[in-house]
């Protein structure tokens, strides 16, 4: 099920997090209650980090990653990129990319498999991309738009692009990337799908300006509903307490 | 319409430029070669590209499951054949231009067009990123593609097929620089050069090409060399069987000219720059001699070895007229057309380029109706048949005509739309050829059409002298052309140019009177300057530091004077007491 919440009164939680299926990254913030949502909700599952990246908070937009690896821009310092690499997975390569373009979550979107790629990165930012990642890089614009990364949310089970997009588009999109897509908005009718939510494989934090139906929508193009590890995961604690009882 | 554009497709697809190694044995069996300038007529290069139809794409979407099977790319409206081959086209480059080119509002290229264009814009771009140079790529597009230049086709063979198809392949491919084709069969005049090989020879070559493919087939090599940069590939067929690319630092940026040049005259430059390229340049030759020397088997293996090596970068392969390689066995030849930075990549392009063997085809439009489509085979295949009387007279103007005539029917078909397609006339604009535009305005040549981004010829003139031909012409057929059309402003008669003209002598006259009165009064104001800077300095004031000094020679003076009578007196003193 997706999560409604805030950061600090402002609904754009996909700038100020970053979920992926192998981790999650926080903002540093002045409260608490943002990173203990995310707690509440993925604390058993895979790690949270709380940082700051180039010393601002807007690290979802910074960033860009899978459960592969994490592309920070040039102007994240030493001292985060030690701080992520100390926290993160071994497995989860964390790189550093010198790339004009810094605001990588804007122009890099992707999930375990493909990324869409903003038109203006480097060749070799792309063979970054795919090598850190493990991914193949297309690149693409989304409804005229060529900050791919903030108008579509992909995970490995669907995607949510601009409202925008036509038909021929979404259809060709989803065959290219091989994942159903819809077009939709969040946070009552924001086309930056990725700056209002973020998403993984088996849950999803939208702002809470979210409808109840954009969260319907979000939850049946992303499965939301069939599998969650998380309640796995309760249920069969559940039972093992059972039998230890 | 629908099943026109089926028949297209299914007609494109067998249409596509094809590699060598997918023909059958007995593809050119029959075939005839074809004389070069009688395909010059009037046709496009190749095949339309497979254009993409909604109706049939939202047919085949309706049918499918939830992830529709949309090979397409609504960027660059083609359509692909599987899944590879629309993510391959995601990720190549001209895709991404495309999607620049959209992005900023721009018409979109084509994928042929992209192949002939080999202008300055596009070369880096599968090195590093493209930016911001869409424009000159843009500007130069071919737009007319029957005036492809002439030393092109003479790098090309063009065969007619058994099946009356016309193909081409490049020359390299199989003859030897120096090798001539001579045309003397259907001509009656024999042409006994040296170097000049019979049509039945050529085909022979061509069929054993064929055949080689089925066994054992002859490796090729490619080198490239410029600008510090290196690429040699070995390829047998279709595949890559080594391959390996040099990069040195031997061009100095923004040094103007050469270096190396400067080297030889005894004048070189000693900077550590330059003791660094002198090194790379020696390194870049060592590396690539040991290279050559350690693919010599490839060499004795190889039918023919492609070379691309401009001015100095000839020399990191020859020796003199000796190449570093050994070629007993194959033939050297150079690539025929421009080639952009030495990347394996590169080569790649190069190599698939040589060994493809390319359609001409002869109606012009995609979209033309079947039975104008007939009718213009008609037309060709008569040409076919009197050509050998046309072309020994000396009638220059009939082939005109037919690019004449070809647009203005094309403008009919289209009507009224808003993209047309250029004229001669907006060729006449656009080159400032003021000559040919009268002419063609005279001839009756609709100025109003539009080109393919809906500009009329007048638009298209850069110069003024052209513009004023247009407005002459509006203002002596006032009434024969809609002018507000063809966005011509205003007429312009005689009156108006007499009294322009006087006007801008009027102008000249002032304007040179000025000056001169600008000039006497500078003059005046420079002498005025002189006379008082020489006032000045004569009545300079003695400023304080000079009269403090001029006091302190006066009174070094008079103590000088003082200490003279001093001596003088006790001179006196001492004489009236010696006395």
């Amino acid at each position: 099920m997706a999560t409604r919440l805030q950061f600090e009164n402002n609904c754009e939680v996909g700038v100020f997090s970053k979920l992926t299926n192998a981790y999650c990254l926080v903002a540093i913030g002045g409260s608490e209650n943002f990173y203990s949502a995310f707690e509440s909700e993925l604390a058993d599952v895979i790690p949270i980090v709380k940082t700051s990246i180039g010393g601002t908070r807007i690290i979802g937009r910074l960033c860009a990653g899978n459960k592969n690896g994490l592309l920070v821009p040039h102007t994240t310092t030493d001292q985060e990129l030690q701080h992520l690499r100390n926290s993160l997975p071994d497995q989860v390569v964390v790189q550093r990319i010198d790339e004009r373009l810094s605001a990588l979550g804007n122009c890099i979107a992707c999930n375990d498999h493909v990324a869409l790629a903003h038109t203006d990165l480097d060749k070799e930012t792309e063979e970054i991309i795919a090598d850190v990642l493990g991914v193949e890089v297309f690149r693409q614009t989304i409804a005229g738009n060529i900050l791919v990364g903030s108008y579509c949310a992909l995970s490995n089970r669907g995607g949510m692009v601009h409202p925008h997009t036509s038909v021929e588009d979404l259809d060709e999109l989803s065959t290219l990337l091989q994942v159903p897509l819809v077009a939709g908005t969040v946070n009552r009718g924001s086309e930056v799908i990725a700056a209002g939510m973020t998403v993984n494989d088996w849950t999803s934090f939208c702002g809470s300006d979210t409808t109840a139906t954009e969260l319907s929508v979000i939850d049946s193009i992303f499965k939301l509903r069939e599998a969650q590890p998380s309640s796995i995961v309760d249920e069969m604690r559940k039972s093992l307490i059972d039998t230890y009882v | 319409m629908a099943t026109t554009g089926a028949a297209e497709t299914g007609n494109a697809e067998y249409k596509q430029p094809r590699s060598i190694f997918d023909l059958t044995a007995d593809f050119f069996d029959s075939c005839r070669l074809s004389y070069p300038s009688e395909t010059q007529s009037a046709y496009f290069r190749l095949g339309p590209p497979k254009t993409f139809d909604p109706e049939e794409a939202e047919d085949k979407s309706s049918k499918d499951g939830v992830i529709l099977d949309r090979w397409t790319c609504n960027t660059c409206k083609i359509e692909f054949l599987s899944l590879q081959d629309q993510r391959y086209h995601f990720k190549s480059d001209i895709h991404r231009l495309n999607i620049k080119l959209s992005v900023a509002g721009k018409a979109i290229l084509k994928e042929e067009d992209v192949d002939e264009l080999t202008s300055e814009s596009v070369q880096d771009y599968d090195v590093s990123s493209i930016s911001g140079s869409e424009d000159e790529a843009e500007t130069s597009r071919p737009s007319f593609h029957f005036d492809a230049p002439k030393g092109i086709d003479k790098k090309k063979l063009f065969f007619r097929l058994q099946s009356g198809d016309k193909v081409y392949i490049w020359k390299s491919l199989i003859m030897d620089d120096a090798e001539t084709v001579s045309f003397d069969n259907d001509r009656g005049v024999s042409v006994d050069c040296s170097g000049s090989l019979a049509e039945n020879e050529v085909t022979q070559r061509l069929r054993n090409l064929i055949r080689e493919n089925t066994d054992d087939r002859k490796m090729c090599v490619v080198l490239l060399a410029s600008g510090g940069h290196f690429a040699g590939t070995v390829f047998n067929g279709k595949s890559v069987v080594a391959h390996k690319t040099f990069h040195r630092y031997v061009v100095r940026a923004k040094a103007g000219k050469k270096q190396s040049t400067k080297d030889g005259s005894g004048r070189s430059i000693h900077s550590a720059g330059a003791s660094l390229r002198r090194y790379n340049e020696l390194a870049l030759k060592k590396d690539i001699q040991e290279l050559l020397a350690s693919w010599k088997p490839y060499f004795d293996g190889a039918a023919c070895v492609f070379v691309h090596a401009p001015s100095s970068s000839r020399q990191l392969l020859f020796n003199g007229g000796k190449p570093y390689f050994s070629s007993q066995n194959c033939a050297v030849r150079n690539v025929p057309f421009t080639i952009r930075r030495p990347t394996f990549k590169e080569s790649q392009r190069i190599y698939n380029q040589l060994t493809q063997i390319a359609h001409v085809t002869e109606e012009i439009f995609v979209n033309q109706p079947e039975d104008t489509k007939a009718n213009t085979v008609e037309q060709t295949h008569n040409e076919d048949s009197s050509e050998t009387s046309r072309k020994e007279e000396p009638d220059e103007t009939s082939s005109p005509n037919i690019i004449l005539e070809e647009p203005n029917r094309i403008e009919e078909d289209l009507g009224d739309g808003v993209t047309g397609t250029s004229t001669p006339l907006h060729e006449a604009a656009k080159s400032g050829d003021c000559e040919r535009v009268l002419e063609f305005l005279e001839e009756g040549m609709d100025p109003c059409a539009k080109d393919e981004k809906g500009r009329t010829p007048y638009m298209l003139a850069n110069e003024k002298e052209v513009r004023n031909t247009f407005r002459r012409f509006m203002a002596s057929n006032l009434e024969k052309w809609n002018w507000h059309d063809a966005k011509v402003p205003s007429p312009l008669t005689k009156e108006m140019e007499e009294s322009q003209a006087a006007k801008q002598a009027e102008k000249d006259a002032k304007q040179k009177a000025r000056a001169k009165e600008l000039k006497k009064l500078r003059k005046a104001r420079e002498k005025k300057a002189q006379a008082e800077a020489a006032q000045a300095e004569k009545e300079k004031p003695i400023s304080k530091v000079e009269e403090v000094r001029r006091a302190m020679a006066a009174q070094r003076e008079k103590r000088a004077a003082a200490a003279e009578r001093r001596m003088a007196s006790l001179n006196i003193q001492s004489t009236s007491t010696t006395n």
